[in-house]
């Protein structure tokens, strides 16, 4: 990994896509849990190589790199929903505890509850911390965001989770 | 309970393509390198070496800043790029003589010129420490605190084994494209040192534009010029051209010959290209940047043509790190555009 980190930092894009490839799945699906449908995931994935290529060289460290890449692919879909939409943006200074802080997801969660139940916001806490396994204190520094609004956001995104799947389960 | 996330996560179904996608996102990346500064600039001159070596002397300190009108001009008015030292010449670039210290190193950024879309700025930086031949310095750009989109190129000069002169060029895109607006400069360090600045910038709007729209189609790829751009900087021609999936992107390697009605031919500077795939095509659009001319040219004869690469190739790496050499295969499918003519005003 190191030598790849380095190889691709001097130039050489058979080093870096060897690298990329490693991880192109998970852009792959991130990227659809926020632009919901493949030809824009499609589009976020080529501009997450473009991105990550071209500034490859701002990676200091090789232990760095996945987590550069899942901040670029973030940031990608996010650019790719700006352009057809208006979205809200995580306010830094916003912390509000919503709910108890329970981390459990629901049993019977959906992948369509995932994407269409959650803002980006929501989502992007949600991803990192139960698909990446990603602490709070680096979802914080991810999304530059307060280790206490990444918690506040994850409580807020399971609670609407936990109601939208009770809503359906009465509604059926 | 936590990886139900991590079971749906992977009910997205992965399309075959995604790592054809990935490689076009590294061919971009490629394809501007190879585009942008394809002639490198020349040599700064002894003035600018010689200031380094005044530079130098003072040590790195806020001082710099002193020194900083010193140097301005000296990065333009040396690059060998006639449009900059004509601007330069004609006072229209922006002083800016801006300097800060990180890790021991200053840095300033001593000019600027915006003009259309495209943004030029020259910079130094000095340190302490000598510089390694591979050294990096990483831009990070932003447009009124925003991320943009843009296509762009760095260029930077050893002046001595302490300090370098750099030029960045960029054009921007579509809205981002303003007269007006604080533009973020923030160069990264190889040890994550930042050095950030904010320019006030304004567009110079000294353009004169003559609509072209020739539009030409050979074998299946099409191309249309729009316009040609005219001002103290130089000659800029914007283009659109299109071509199959399977066309190897030839489009993207579009360039444009240029002659006046003496026969002189006009020096080419290259430009950036964006591309898009779009219902099986690739498309492209882009600029392309010549020297400035006189105010005597009342025509020029524009010849567009492929600028296919004639080397690279690369290395193959296996997962135990061994290293396979790829050879370079040229691109055999060259193509001729017809000539055409654009009266000036």
């Amino acid at each position: 990994m190191n030598t790849l980190v380095k190889k691709a930092q001097k130039g050489n894009d058979k080093a870096f896509l060897q690298l990329f490839q490693m991880y192109e799945q998970d852009i792959y699906r991130i990227a659809y849990v926020y632009v919901k449908n493949e030809e824009d995931a499609s589009d976020v994935l080529q501009e997450v190589a473009y991105r990550s290529f071209k500034n490859i060289h701002t990676v200091r460290e090789a232990s760095y790199f996945k987590t550069w890449l899942i901040k670029i692919t973030i940031s990608c879909a996010i650019d790719s929903l700006r352009k057809n939409k208006n979205i809200v943006q995580l306010n830094p200074n916003y912390e509000e505890f919503l709910g108890a802080s329970n981390e459990d997801i629901p049993l019977t969660l959906s992948i369509q509850e995932l994407i269409n139940g959650l803002n980006e916001n929501e989502k992007s806490v949600v991803i990192l911390k139960y698909y990446k396994d990603f602490s709070f204190k680096d979802i914080a520094e991810t999304l530059d965001i307060p280790l206490g609004t990444a918690k506040s956001v994850l409580y807020r995104a399971l609670d609407k989770l936990r109601k939208s799947i009770k809503e359906v389960g009465v509604n059926e | 309970m936590n990886n139900k996330v991590k079971q749906e996560m992977e009910r997205i179904k992965i399309p075959a393509d995604i790592h054809e996608r990935a490689k076009l996102g590294v061919k971009k990346v490629k394809s501007e390198q190879r585009r942008r500064f394809k002639k490198p600039l020349v040599a700064f001159s002894a003035a600018a070496i010689a200031v380094g070596v005044l530079v130098g002397s003072a040590s790195v300190s806020p001082t710099m800043a002193n020194f900083a009108s010193t140097i301005i001009n000296s990065i333009f008015s040396e690059s060998g790029n006639k449009g900059l030292e004509q601007v330069s010449k004609l006072g229209l670039t922006d002083m800016v003589g801006e300097t800060k210290v990180a890790g021991g190193t200053a840095l300033t950024v001593t000019e600027l010129f915006y003009e259309g879309s495209k943004i030029t700025i020259g910079y130094s930086f000095e340190t302490k420490k000598q510089l390694s031949d591979d050294h990096h310095l990483g831009v990070e750009i932003k447009i009124n605190n925003e991320s943009v989109s843009y296509s762009g190129g760095q260029k930077e000069q050893q002046i001595d084994p302490n300090h370098r002169t750099g030029l960045i060029d960029f054009e921007l895109r579509g809205n981002d494209v303003k007269d007006k607006f604080d533009l973020g400069l923030a160069f990264t360090g190889e040890n994550g040192e930042k050095w950030e600045f904010t320019l006030p910038v304004q567009a110079h709007t000294n353009i004169k534009t003559v609509a072209i729209d020739t539009k030409q189609t050979v074998n299946g790829n099409n191309v249309t010029i729009s316009d040609l751009k005219i001002s103290p900087a130089g000659l800029v021609i914007a283009f659109q051209s299109d071509s199959a999936i399977d066309s190897n992107h030839l489009m993207s390697y579009l360039d444009f010959k240029v002659v006046d009605e003496k026969g002189n031919e006009i020096g080419s500077h290259s430009g950036g290209t964006m591309g898009e795939i779009k219902d099986g095509r690739y498309y492209y659009s882009g600029n392309r940047y010549f020297d400035p001319i006189g105010d005597d040219v009342k025509e020029l004869t524009i010849t567009p043509y492929l600028v296919l690469p004639t080397g690279g190739g690369g290395v193959e790496i296996d997962q135990d790190g061994k290293e396979k050499v790829i050879e370079f295969k040229p691109i055999k499918d060259d193509i001729t555009f017809k000539t055409f003519k654009v009266k000036l005003p």
